[in-house]
């Protein structure tokens, strides 16, 4: 059709283009999207994933990202998916409105999962698809042979990707001047010379102009919506950012699928505020070297995943019996032991409060959302500080790489509070020396760091008396465990954050969660209310050790059906609320490493629920 | 001023059987760290688990005691954090040379500047006389009652082939000898290896004090060694009937704290966290 493009800002031009592509015969559908692209590893997959996502936030839409990989580097099939609305979004959705393939084995792979009247535009270079049903479906097929034109046009073969993303534009009727493409390639771009950047639009142009010749309508069509700018942005980033926020200035841990994520950004933002990311040998390095630097007075981070946590556990103790400030990252996959390592599950919640020989106190955090992982980083560092424990900062793989837009942090929430650590007057005014595990009511003991003259001490993870000096004293170590333990009834009294309560908060129908389920659970929540007219309570779980079981006690006493939804076999959750209140609850489990989606969630809970409503009606 | 009665203070009773080579070693570190006028409350002391690890407790400073072979991350972290700090590694063969060997060649490699005393009597002490990666070929132990059949690792190849920067043998029944090691190798900038032949009196009755004097010899550098060459140390650890005491090798490269990227020489532990804006590191976000 050859349609030329319009001059930026001549608004009835853009109209008549943006309608080009529209279907007479269907509704449109405005700004609601579900992607996903999809390839072999190797082939930029998340390339395209993530321009467009960033290219719809920036137009002011919400976004909601996953990524589906496996842990090798080049074949095999990886995809990513993106999903846009002009409300929150809250959860991956369900099925595909549009998939755009690298390759032939993503379109079998995923055809069933595109919707009735989607699109699919796949890479025709190496051969055509069977439409099969497609036809039928109304489903929209553009053949782009973006691997040809790459090389045969462009003579640059990596270009196929910016191809892909002009006919994806294109096909949902989105960005018709490339006004935030040519922005993206321009800044991704224009270090390398304003040729790369001509040349990359002129491979975005190919794939616009093959979608524009195919002659094809759609029924979608993506706007852009004015509204304050808000980041896009993953879990790990926000774990990652808050950690510096907090002052966190350093870190050593060892590469492991999916948490590596926090190193990669912290070793490139330490350098500007004297900070240090060591790569150890092994986790059980790691977290030794991180005990130590706290043990210097540095805010110190180690993060890993199940296998490394393992690892970690036995200098989990020694950071608790020296109270040495410590927070851990578990950004949780499937386990056992190598299990599938690119995959979520939410298995570790009995390692981490239970993991250790002996007793020791520490505090579980579970973010469930980006605003969760960044301000309950910096307050991690804040009960570090105050209790002299480990903390440990639960995430998951889907949360931890899932990009989701979201509002800016607000940085002057964040309050640095380092503690009890006396200064060198304060030292020099003890009547007495120095007592580093001072026995006190709170629980918590004053510190030193080294350098400070008055306050040399020495610390064991042997059992201890006040000084610090080891002891095997019956009645010492009967005060010493009681005084560790003190902190977590100052922590119940001073800092426990209670359930977050969402939905109808009267409602007697309780679902529980913990972590990255709460997004689905809400998403859920919405349509029972809508197609059943039921309202039901989210009882979500943020502080989940020491467990706040008067709270949990007082919510869940008055719910007539509770359903915890995790990800994980045995039910951990709800066996905890078993242990810690007596109260029997519904276990929703999944654990084949896909979260929860919301239409399987939905039915899942509408057998429970409904139901036994039903039947006890 | 640094004195010998401060590094006294602080400390408690010695648990070490009368006669254990590890008193020679805790006197020579004291007089060193005296000599070399390092203050106590600027010395932080690690240690591993093991008889030798307790010598934590009989000399002043700082010190934290962990878990069984990993006080050299322990000790990374702590130097890391505070560069202005010394920080002494103390432990024996068994937390060094086995349950924490995973760590010896990267800390060294790493040649981060810390100073690492090894105790070795190449037996267990601790948990009663059971074999070590040290043992000689047919040691009887506890263990091993017809003999060890594993042979000994060589911690000074293996430090050697990490790229150690300071790497010297001492003998607990030279303490004079074993002071002016240690002065030289708190000193050194850099990683230091003191691998310090120190008799168990207790458990192993073949590596006595006199079996190390008739298998050693005193390595010397007026007339003609030169531990400065790679060449001669390697010449020297390779081909020796018996062994050699004193430094056998110097080198000279950058340390970690040297070569990571920043833009601050400040401790990081003692700088300020407080009143930093973020605002454009948020800004990436966008």
């Amino acid at each position: 059709m050859g349609l030329a493009p319009s001059p930026p800002g001549d608004d009835q031009s853009n109209q008549a283009l943006r309608g080009f592509l529209r279907r007479e015969d269907a509704a449109v559908i405005i700004n609601q999207l579900k992607l996903l692209a999809g390839g072999e590893a190797g082939d930029g997959v998340f390339a395209v994933s993530d321009m467009l996502a960033l290219m719809f936030a920036r137009a002011g839409l919400e976004i909601l990202t996953t990524q589906t990989y496996s842990s090798r580097i080049r074949g095999g099939h990886i995809n990513a998916s993106v999903r846009v609305a002009e409300g929150e979004l809250f959860s991956q959705g369900d099925e595909l409105d549009l998939l755009i393939a690298l390759d032939l084995e993503t379109v079998e792979l995923h055809r069933k999962t595109v919707r009735d009247g989607g699109i699919i535009l796949y890479d025709n270079s190496q051969g055509a698809i069977d439409l099969g049903d497609l036809e039928q479906r109304q489903v929209t097929v553009f053949p782009i042979p973006a691997r040809k034109i790459a090389r045969e046009k462009l003579n640059a073969p990596i270009m196929k990707n910016i191809v892909m993303t002009g006919a994806a534009l294109t096909a949902v009727n989105f960005d018709p001047e490339f006004e935030f493409l040519g922005g993206l390639i321009r800044e991704r771009f224009l270090s390398k010379g304003e040729k790369v950047v001509a040349k990359n639009m002129e491979a975005a142009a190919a794939g616009r102009e093959l979608v524009l010749q195919a002659n094809k309508s759609v029924t979608y069509q993506m706007e852009k919506r004015e509204r304050a700018r808000k980041m896009l942005l993953q879990g790990s980033d926000a774990v990652s950012f808050g950690a510096l926020v907090a002052g966190c200035r350093f870190m050593a841990s060892y590469p492991i699928t999916p948490a590596s994520d926090v190193m990669e950004y912290l070793v490139t933002k330490f350098p500007k505020y004297n900070g240090v990311m060591v790569q150890a040998e092994d986790e059980l390095s790691a977290i030794n070297m991180s005990i130590g630097a706290a043990f210097s007075g540095a805010r110190a981070l180690a993060a890993s995943s199940g296998p490394g946590i393992a690892l970690m556990i036995e200098a989990l103790g020694l950071a608790a019996v020296t109270e040495t400030p410590l927070v851990i990252v578990d950004v949780q996959r499937c386990g056992p032991s190598t299990g599938m390592p690119t995959r979520m599950e939410q298995a570790d919640l009995n390692l981490l409060i239970y993991g250790a020989h002996g007793e020791i106190p520490r505090i579980v955090i579970a973010p469930s959302d980006i605003e969760e992982c960044f301000y309950q980083t910096t307050r991690a560092f804040n009960l570090a500080d105050k209790y002299q424990c480990p903390v440990i900062i639960a995430t998951d793989q889907f949360l931890s790489q899932s990009q989701r837009t979201t509002w800016p942090f607000d940085l002057s929430k964040v309050v640095i509070d380092r503690g009890w650590l006396l200064t060198d007057d304060e030292l020099n005014e003890l009547s007495t020396p120095f007592r580093r595990y001072l026995i006190t009511e709170r629980g918590i003991s004053p510190r030193a760091l080294p350098s400070q003259e008055k306050g040399i001490y020495k610390t064991t993870g042997v059992e201890h008396i006040e000084s610090g000096n080891a002891t095997e004293n019956p009645d010492a170590r009967t005060r010493m465990m009681q005084k560790r333990f003190s902190k977590l009834d100052t922590f119940r009294r001073e800092d426990m954050q209670p359930p977050k309560i969402y939905g109808n908060p009267d409602s007697e129908l309780t679902i529980v969660g913990w972590g990255s389920t709460k997004g689905v659970i809400l998403e859920v929540m919405d349509r029972f209310r809508q197609v059943e007219g039921v309202d039901l309570k989210l009882m979500q779980l943020v502080d989940i050790w020491p467990f706040p079981d008067q709270a949990v006690s007082d919510i869940l006493r008055t719910s007539r059906q509770i359903a915890v939804v995790e990800n994980n076999f045995t039910g951990q959750m709800a066996n905890l609320i078993r242990q810690q209140t007596g109260i029997e609850c519904s276990k929703v489990v999944k654990y084949n490493g896909a979260p929860f989606s919301p239409k399987e969630l939905y039915q899942r809970l509408k057998e429970l629920i409904i139901v036994s409503e039903k039947i006890s009606a | 001023m640094v004195t010998l009665e401060l590094y006294n203070q602080n400390t408690v009773k010695s648990q070490w059987c009368p006669g254990c080579g590890d008193f020679a070693v805790i006197k020579s570190l004291k007089e060193a760290l005296v000599s070399l006028e390092v203050h106590p409350k600027d010395l932080v002391i690690t240690a591993g688990i093991g008889c030798s690890g307790r010598a934590f407790a009989y000399l002043n400073g700082y010190s934290f005691h962990g878990v069984h072979g990993r006080a050299l991350p322990l000790s990374s972290g702590i130097k890391l954090a505070n560069e202005a700090l010394k920080v002494l590694v103390l432990g024996g063969d068994g937390d060094g040379y086995a349950i924490g060997m995973g760590h010896f060649p990267h800390a060294i490699r790493r040649n981060l500047d810390l100073t690492y005393v090894v105790m070795n009597n190449q037996t267990y002490g601790l948990t009663k006389g059971q074999v070590s990666p040290t043992s000689d070929l047919g040691y009887r132990t506890s263990t091993t009652p017809a003999g060890n059949i594993e042979g000994a690792i060589d911690p000074m190849a293996i430090a050697m082939s990490s790229g150690i920067t300071f790497l010297a043998r001492g003998f607990s029944g030279n303490p004079k000898h074993l002071t002016k090691l240690f002065e030289r190798a708190i000193a050194h900038k850099g990683f230091s290896l003191v691998d310090v032949l120190s008799p168990c009196v207790t458990y192993n009755r073949v590596n006595t004090y006199d079996w190390y004097r008739e298998h050693s010899y005193y390595l010397d550098e007026e007339s003609g060694y030169d531990p400065t060459d790679r060449k001669q140390a390697w010449d020297m650890l390779l081909h020796n009937e018996k062994i050699p005491l004193g430094v056998i090798f110097q080198g000279n490269r950058p340390t970690y704290e040297d070569l990571r990227p920043t833009n601050s020489r400040l401790p990081i532990a003692l700088q300020t966290i407080q009143g930093i804006d973020y605002a454009a590191v948020m800004e990436e976000f966008f």
